[in-house]
């Protein structure tokens, strides 16, 4: 079986303004494998995640993500349906919202979209999401009174709606207590299998990808190490 | 004279009207400023507006013109500025304040403008809306209930988290921009209804109130609505009633809310527990 490189980057430089966080980076994904990348606060993981959903336009160099070079707007865009992103745990805001609004929110530009409401599909694909993620029983609580563990849960499944085959989790473990921690780590494992998914994931602390990675990167001096 | 007998009179037919279309259609926003942190956002505005009629003054042009066209084209930079110089929107709006102020007295000292003639402006009086400024009240209004049942799903996205809105595929920056655009407006037209001092009366308590009480944004902005007509036609007919200052009744009307909202939400939670 030949290997098929769903993300792939060479030579990148990015970064914010004239502040170059990346520097001649390289970087392959295999389809299939979860690839963990650790890298000390600020060394510009996150950073890296925005140019493969191209938030961030690079200086130079060359992206792809399935095939495809995001070099206009128009490419990614097309992307972000591609990638179910998990993004760095946020508090949540003074807005009320639902555990299936906040689900159903990855949906967008897949199901539903500007002047296209929300779908029964959309929904039911919300509903079926959540009893796989075991999060049903709180379908209608409000987002900002769950836990740590359940907000990340309910983020996983908000990537997982979007039945994109590529997963992006930034430190999907780290601000959660040990149980909640084993609890995700047993969680994307599974999903991983069932949806057959490439999964990046990155942390500050390489231990915590060690149970959920294929292998693992180091992120230093703005570019990609072997361990 | 009974509140009917006020009723007849057209000048107090229209600021019931003003007042009623104002909390219809311009408190929706009230829910966007507290949720993008914007509660800057109308000190910078109304100093803008300041800077706005001091020029319009000097050359000539009636200070209320002048003072919406800076509110106008500041609530169009506000969200640019703030991207361009990585600064939460917010904080680029003080930075905005603290320039236009200075530069607003600038021009009073040196053109030898009336600033009292310019703070006029910000006393504002429910009670000489003109016709015209009705239709303008109620055309926004109808823009902002538009906008926001076009767009429910994306504005519910950019207020939650923009940059997880942005990695969805959303448009967030455009859709905030236009947010902060209609924000400025609301602002500007309130500022002529009830004042500067009042603002947060208008703007800020019908949501303030319901977001304490509503478990979705769809529920927030439909109680703001009907927290802002309670408030605004309620104390602007508690005004003409009681013979009081409209201002402050709207005030204490909206602020009356807050705290029933509060005890609501309190002892709703309480019994949940
Ligand atoms: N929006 C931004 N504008 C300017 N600089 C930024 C921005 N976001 C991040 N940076 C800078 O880029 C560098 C890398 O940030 P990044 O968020 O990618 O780090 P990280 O590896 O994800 O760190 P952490 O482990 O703390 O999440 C940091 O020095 C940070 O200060
Ligand atoms: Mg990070």
């Amino acid at each position: 079986m030949t290997r098929e490189a769903v993300v792939k980057i060479r030579d990148l430089i990015a970064g914010y303004g004239r502040h170059q966080v990346l520097q001649q980076l390289d970087l392959t994904v295999w389809r299939g494998e979860a690839l963990g990348i650790a890298g000390k606060n600020g060394a510009g993981k996150t950073t890296l995640f925005k140019v493969i959903l191209g938030l961030i336009a690079p200086l130079a160099g060359f992206v792809s993500v399935q095939g495809r070079m995001l070099d206009t707007p128009r490419v990614r865009r097309l992307v972000r349906c591609q990638i179910g992103y998990v993004p760095q745990l946020h508090t949540p805001g003074k807005m009320p919202v639902s555990v299936h609004d906040v689900v159903l929110m990855g949906r967008w530009s897949k199901g539903f979209g500007f002047f296209k409401r929300p779908t029964m599909q959309d929904r039911q694909k919300v509903s079926e999401i959540l009893r796989e993620i075991g999060m049903s029983h709180k379908e209608w609580q409000e987002v900002h009174l769950l836990s740590g563990g359940e907000q990340q849960k309910v983020s996983i499944g908000r990537a997982l709606v979007r039945e994109a085959p590529i997963l992006l989790l930034d430190e999907p473990s780290t601000y959660l207590d040990h149980g909640s921690q084993v609890e995700i780590i047993e969680l994307i494992k599974t999903v991983r299998l069932k949806h057959h998914l490439t999964l990046i994931m990155i942390s500050h602390d390489p231990e915590h990808l060690e149970g959920m990675s294929d292998r693992i990167l180091l992120l230093k001096n703005g570019r990609l190490e072997e361990r | 004279m009974s509140l009917f007998d006020f009723l007849t009179i057209p000048l107090f037919q229209k600021a019931l009207m003003g007042a009623f279309l104002s909390g219809a259609g311009l408190s929706l926003l009230g829910v966007v400023i507290l949720n993008l942190n914007l509660t800057t956002i109308r000190f910078a505005l109304m100093h803008i507006a300041l800077l706005g009629a001091a020029i319009a003054m000097v050359l000539g042009f009636p200070p209320l013109a002048g003072a919406m066209a800076g509110i106008i084209i500041a609530s169009l930079l506000l969200g640019p500025a703030g991207d361009f110089l990585n600064m939460d929107t917010g904080v680029s709006g003080v930075l905005f304040m603290t320039g236009s102020l200075g530069l607003a007295f600038l021009i009073f000292y040196k053109a030898g403008v009336p600033a009292m003639d310019a703070f006029a402006l910000f006393s504002g009086s429910i009670l000489a809306l003109s016709t015209l400024e009705i239709w303008v009240i109620g055309g926004l209004a109808l823009l902002i209930i538009l906008i926001f049942s076009l767009f429910y799903r994306e504005i519910q996205m950019v207020l939650f988290n923009q940059e997880l809105a942005e990695s969805l595929g959303v448009p967030a920056k455009g859709i905030r921009n236009a947010l902060l655009l209609l924000t400025g407006l609301a602002i500007g037209v309130n500022i002529r209804m009830v004042g500067v001092l009042l603002i947060d009366a208008a703007v800020l308590l019908p949501a303030l109130a319901a977001l304490s009480v509503a478990k979705s944004l769809r529920g927030a902005l439909l109680l703001s609505a009907v927290f802002g007509i309670v408030s605004q036609v309620g104390g602007v007919a508690f005004s003409m009633a009681y013979d009081c200052p409209s201002g402050a009744s709207i005030t204490l009307a909206a602020v009356l809310m807050v705290c029933l909202a509060a005890i609501y939400g309190y002892v709703v939670k309480s019994i949940r527990r």
